[in-house]
């Protein structure tokens, strides 16, 4: 029985590889996106504010980018205040390459109305991904701006 | 003691301090690279691969039915597996594979990646290993008794 002391080395070795391989992988996968989603100038970023006089306010991100949203499997999109509060939060599950416009309404106070006339208001926005069929994932957290 | 296991001894313990040292030592003076990397990361790099070379010289110079190469290879295995976690963590080898790190491109800016099956499938690697190498002290033990007693 002693004598086998190789075969768990060979264990040990194949299930180090296959982990390496799919890191590497995964990494692979990632990188292109990763670039995209880093670019300052990515569209992703860009979000339309409109604000009615009724105070009604419409957030508009334009999911046009298929290279951006290549991994992405959820997108979220959150108004947060001057004080770091978070105003309003939505987000939108999606398929690998989905394009199309994502669309949160939100309704402001008239003191959240004054506010955010004043501070213009912060957008988070996190592009969640995941690669090798979901055993990996990223999420990316970025500024929004109009 | 055999010159040739002294001569590979050298030989190892000066290639791990040659590849943790030389490799550090050359993207701190990068000016692309420098700014990008945690000094800290550097200096653990560093520390690690004196201790490689340290448990590699040992592994060497013993034979396999000795305790202490029994021990120097388990630690230099955990070694393996820490160096891993930490590169995998961004230099936090503590959270198991899961990695956040804030990008100087804007306020907020951060990424997140989760790579703890990883993690996990070189943490069962690991202690597969373990259980080998302990199972060859044991062999080697065993037959190093036999030899005595012949």
């Amino acid at each position: 029985m002693l004598r086998y002391f190789k075969l768990f080395y060979l264990a040990s070795i194949v299930l180090k590889w296959i982990a390496y391989i799919l890191l590497a992988l995964s990494i692979y996968t990632m990188i292109n996106p990763l670039i995209n989603l880093a670019s300052p100038t990515n569209s992703l970023r860009q979000v339309k504010i409109e604000v009615k006089p009724t105070g009604t306010a419409s957030l508009a991100m334009n999911l046009d980018n298929p290279s951006l949203l290549e991994l992405a499997t959820r997108i979220r999109i959150e108004l947060v205040s001057s004080s770091d509060r978070i105003v309003r939060e939505d987000s939108l599950n999606l398929p690998p390459g989905e394009k199309g416009v994502m669309n949160l309404s939100i309704t402001l106070t008239p003191n959240q109305m004054i506010e955010f006339a004043i501070n213009q208001p912060k957008i988070l926005i996190t592009v969640n991904t995941t690669t090798l069929g979901g055993l990996t994932g990223m999420e990316f957290n970025m500024r929004g701006r109009e | 003691m055999n010159s040739g296991k002294v001569v590979k001894a050298v030989i190892e313990g000066v290639s791990y301090l040659a590849v943790f040292i030389a490799i550090p030592l050359w993207i701190s003076r990068s000016e692309q690279l420098k700014d990008m990397v945690d000094p800290a990361m550097l200096e653990t790099t560093v520390f690690l691969g004196i201790a490689l070379a340290f448990l590699h010289v040992t592994m060497t110079l013993t034979s396999k039915g000795n305790i202490f190469n029994l021990l120097a290879s388990v630690f230099t295995d955990f070694i393996g597996f820490y160096i891993f976690l930490y590169f995998i963590g961004f230099g936090s080898p503590l959270s198991f594979g899961i990695a956040k790190q804030y990008l100087p491109i804007g306020e907020g800016t951060s990424i997140t990646v989760d790579f703890r099956i990883f993690a996990w499938m070189l943490l069962v690697a690991l202690l597969v290993k373990v259980v080998g190498r302990v199972v060859e002290y044991l062999y080697f033990k065993t037959k190093l008794k036999e030899n005595l007693n012949a």
